[in-house]
């Protein structure tokens, strides 16, 4: 008699699977030419140098291959992406302000609500541009600066220039070099010297015309002794065609500076997900990467530690759910360059009705790094055999002082712990969401609440039957 | 030269920047015919006296054409080891293959047809200096036990390449046990396919590399049998400026349920110049599967050291029975004191 496999639906997608009519006021034609950028940086009204860098970045786009490597990319037809589409709204730092269907798309997603609650600041992005900035009063006091980058590329011109696109240059790969060409919208913070920003400050993502890119950039410097959690969220409604995510993050955390990115990522499945984060850490500083990726057609997302000063500690805890349609490649990159650094990677995801979910990671020690340590572990669920888990890591290490470990497993949910739970008690239905809810425990146990509690709806699970 | 491309590829490739994708080797085109000298308990018939393995045996479909065009262009040895339905072969089978003075390789193919019910030990030891370029095609018959052991113990300086490719039946149980201590350069790759149900195989793989050596591995299990049961175990050290990448892959293939695969490596580090890569990977296409892999890596546990070296033993020989104690579990399936001391011989070469 075949066993009766656990049942975990699907994520309810209707909360995000609502679009409004399109009725933007600015597209530019489909496709990419030096035209396009021109006319994206003129609209934009730009510095100079930032064309030239846009201009130089499709020149570089044009000249680099696809990745030879991850999911297979045949869906993506660029002449097809619209680069740039600008919603009928003006930046806007009263909630009332934003134009009704705006704001009931970012209402459902409750980012007001979430911001009156708690969060510090908080930036929507609509398409390709900020819709709605706000930041509080005492942060604005004590010099903390959140703006949407095209603000920020006017205010704080001098320092945008200096960090734009440094840490991950536009010829690190093709949709990097794509990002620096048609880059839209974002976030920019500082947090001055010594700063503690107590409550997190937030950022939403919201791609809703169809065939369209979202290429926003987000750059955040945390000065010497400050602290900052950065909080971003991403949901596009449904279409037919395929849009494309190819967001750029740049963090910059110097020395004994504290850091903490949480994303919660759960594009519907049209999305190609090729987001590029990278955070370079200086002595005695430390980043956090907390990474739940639920939904997109396909994702290819690694975001990479540079521990560059003595003592830096990267840590990255990571979750990923991949149902019908989804290839959701994901994982981390260390790379320890300084003496006595550390790094610490966890890792889980879920593979059920034909997703699949691939753990890719590398975590290199230059001969420089004596003393570091590197501790690896990534867990896998299968829930049914026709899904599939694939666990890619590589280790490069080119020095003999230290002590690297790591670990994986792959598995389904054990007869064993269910049957033993059910004898303390439990009905086989608490048994299972225990475990499942256990599996995943170690990234919820991260997000602040409201996070926790999507992410808690994100994976609804119902289990029947027994698990086999 | 002849360069040979594409080599020991990963099953599912990476980032092309951390170079652990794939290999390449060259090799010299004056390859002298001269035989490899024998040496040993047994001689092996010639593969021309092959008529085939069953017909579901697919195992050496990972091996590179440009590799068998080129042991068929310059082949001068081959050997069929053929086990006979419930023939239990009492004594192991032991040969050196030696590259003789006046030759400069050893580049041939091995055929082992282990029939249904049978069960056998081979050890073949490689020696001399020059190239060695082999291919084993192993078809392990329902409820055989076969334990195959190589060991390169060729001079600095040599070039080794080597695939094995093994076939499982239901219930066949096969070892194969690696060395990988002599030459300078050396690529070794090795694909199991448990067909059969309740089939079981285990990979030992030891290690040691010094000056610039460079030590590249692949080695994979694919389970498509149920119960199917696998082990890769890969122990080794490493000094000078060495460069290995060890690849290892355990395969669970939809439909395989109740497999159990692990892998395991562990490797010390002996010098500030040594690389050393490591890509452990766990594939997985069905959910009634147990898999793991752990790796560790670091340098001479500085405990252990101090303890020994308290105990009046110098810091040079509280090193080697660190190393020793680490390869000592793989050894221990070797019966012969002599082949484990001339290991032991190898690995402290290469270290110092």
């Amino acid at each position: 008699m075949d066993k009766q496999k656990t049942f975990v639906a699907d994520i309810d997608r209707t909360k995000y699977d609502f679009f409004n009519v399109d009725i933007d006021n600015f597209t530019v034609n489909e496709g990419l030419t030096p035209e396009i950028i021109k006319e994206i940086s003129k609209v934009k009204d730009e510095p100079k140098w930032m064309l030239e860098h846009r201009l130089k970045s499709l020149e570089t786009y044009n000249n680099l291959s696809m990745p030879n490597w991850g999911p297979s990319l045949h869906e993506l037809d660029m002449s097809k992406i619209v680069t740039y589409v600008k919603p009928n709204t003006r930046l806007n730092h009263s909630w009332n302000d934003v134009p009704k269907d705006i704001k009931q798309t970012f209402e459902r997603l409750g980012i007001p609500q979430a911001e009156r609650e708690s969060l510090a600041g908080v930036g929507a992005q609509y398409d390709s541009e900020v819709v709605y900035h706000s930041i509080k009063a005492d942060l604005l006091e004590q010099g903390v600066v959140y703006l949407d980058m095209e603000t920020a590329l006017k205010s704080y011109e001098n320092i945008v220039h200096d960090h734009f696109m440094k840490l991950v240059p536009a010829s690190d790969h093709k949709f990097a070099a794509l990002h620096g060409a048609v880059w839209s919208g974002g976030s920019f913070v500082y947090v001055p010297e010594g700063v503690d920003v107590k409550i997190p400050l937030q950022s939403y993502f919201r791609l809703n015309s169809p065939g369209a890119g979202q290429f926003e950039h987000t750059l955040i410097i945390v000065e010497k002794g400050a602290k900052l959690h950065f909080i971003e969220g991403c949901s596009a409604p449904k279409y037919d065609v395929i849009n494309l995510h190819a967001g750029l993050v740049e963090l910059y955390v110097r020395e004994n500076a504290h850091l903490r990115y949480s994303t919660i990522e759960n594009w519907s499945k049209n999305m190609l997900n090729l987001n590029t984060k990278r955070c370079i850490v200086e002595k005695n500083g430390s980043i956090e990467w907390v990474s739940g990726t639920f939904g997109s057609h396909i994702t290819m997302l690694y975001p990479m530690s540079i521990l560059k000063g003595e003592n830096a500690r990267s840590e990255f805890t990571g979750i990923s759910f991949a149902a019908k349609g989804q290839i959701l490649d994901s994982g981390t990159k260390v790379i320890h360059a300084a003496p006595n650094t550390s790094s610490t990677i966890s890792s889980r995801s879920i593979s059920k009705d034909g997703g699949e979910a691939i753990y890719r990671s590398a975590v290199v020690i230059t001969p420089e790094a004596k003393g570091s340590k590197s501790a690896v572990s990534c867990e896998s669920l299968m829930m049914d055999n026709k899904s599939r888990a694939d666990t890619l890591p590589v280790m490069d290490i080119r020095n003999d002082e230290v002590d690297i470990g790591h670990e994986a497993r792959i598995g389904r949910v054990s007869d064993e712990v269910i049957f033993y739970l059910m004898s303390r008690g439990l009905s086989e239905e608490e048994a299972k969401a225990m475990v499942v809810r256990g599996f995943v425990e170690p990234v919820t146990k991260e997000l602040p609440l409201e996070y926790a509690v999507e992410m808690n709806n994100l994976i609804s699970i119902e289990l029947e039957g027994a698990i086999g | 030269m002849k360069t040979i491309n594409n080599l020991n590829e990963i099953p599912v490739r990476t980032w092309s920047w951390l170079k652990v994708n794939e290999t390449s080797i060259s090799f010299p085109i004056d390859i002298k015919s001269t035989a490899p000298y024998e040496k040993g308990s047994f001689i092996a018939e010639c593969t021309d006296n092959f008529k085939g393995f069953p017909k579901n045996y697919n195992a050496s479909e990972k091996i590179p054409e440009q590799i068998r065009c080129y042991i068929d262009e310059n082949k001068n040895t081959s050997n069929y080891i053929h086990i006979h339905e419930n023939e239990k072969l009492s004594k192991p089978l032991v040969k050196e293959l030696v590259i003789p003075e006046n030759g400069n390789s050893i580049i041939g193919e091995t055929i082992i047809f282990a029939e249904e019910n049978s069960s056998a030990e081979i050890y073949i030891t490689f020696k001399g200096n020059g190239q060695r370029a082999e291919i084993y095609e192993v078809y392990a018959g329902k409820n055989s036990n076969l334990k195959l052991v190589l060991i390169d113990a060729l001079d600095e300086g040599a070039v080794n390449l080597d695939y094995t490719a093994v076939h499982c039946d239901e219930n066949a149980n096969v070892n194969i046990i690696i060395v990988s201590a002599g030459s300078s350069k050396t690529i070794s790759n090795c694909n199991i396919h448990l067909i059969g149900n309740e089939s079981k195989a285990q990979i030992d793989s030891i290690y040691a590399g010094g000056k610039e050596n460079i030590i590249d591995i692949n080695y994979r299990v694919a389970h498509f049998g149920k119960n199917t049961v696998s082990n890769i175990v890969s122990k080794g050290s490493l000094s000078g400026k060495c460069r290995k990448v060890f690849r290892g892959t355990v395969d669970f293939i939809s439909g395989c349920k109740g497999a159990d695969g692990k892998e395991e490596e562990s490797t010390i580090l002996l010098s500030p110049s040594a690389k050393n890569l490591s890509v452990p990977l766990l594939l997985c296409g069905e959910d009634d599967v147990a898999g793991a892999h752990a790796a560790s890596v670091g340098k001479l546990d500085e405990m252990s050291m101090f303890y020994l070296m308290s105990r009046g033993i110098s810091q040079q020989e509280a090193k080697k029975i660190m190393v020793e104690a680490q390869v000592a579990p793989i050894l221990e399936k070797l019966p012969f004191a002599d082949m484990r001391e001339e290991i032991i011989i190898l690995i402290h070469n290469k270290l110092n």
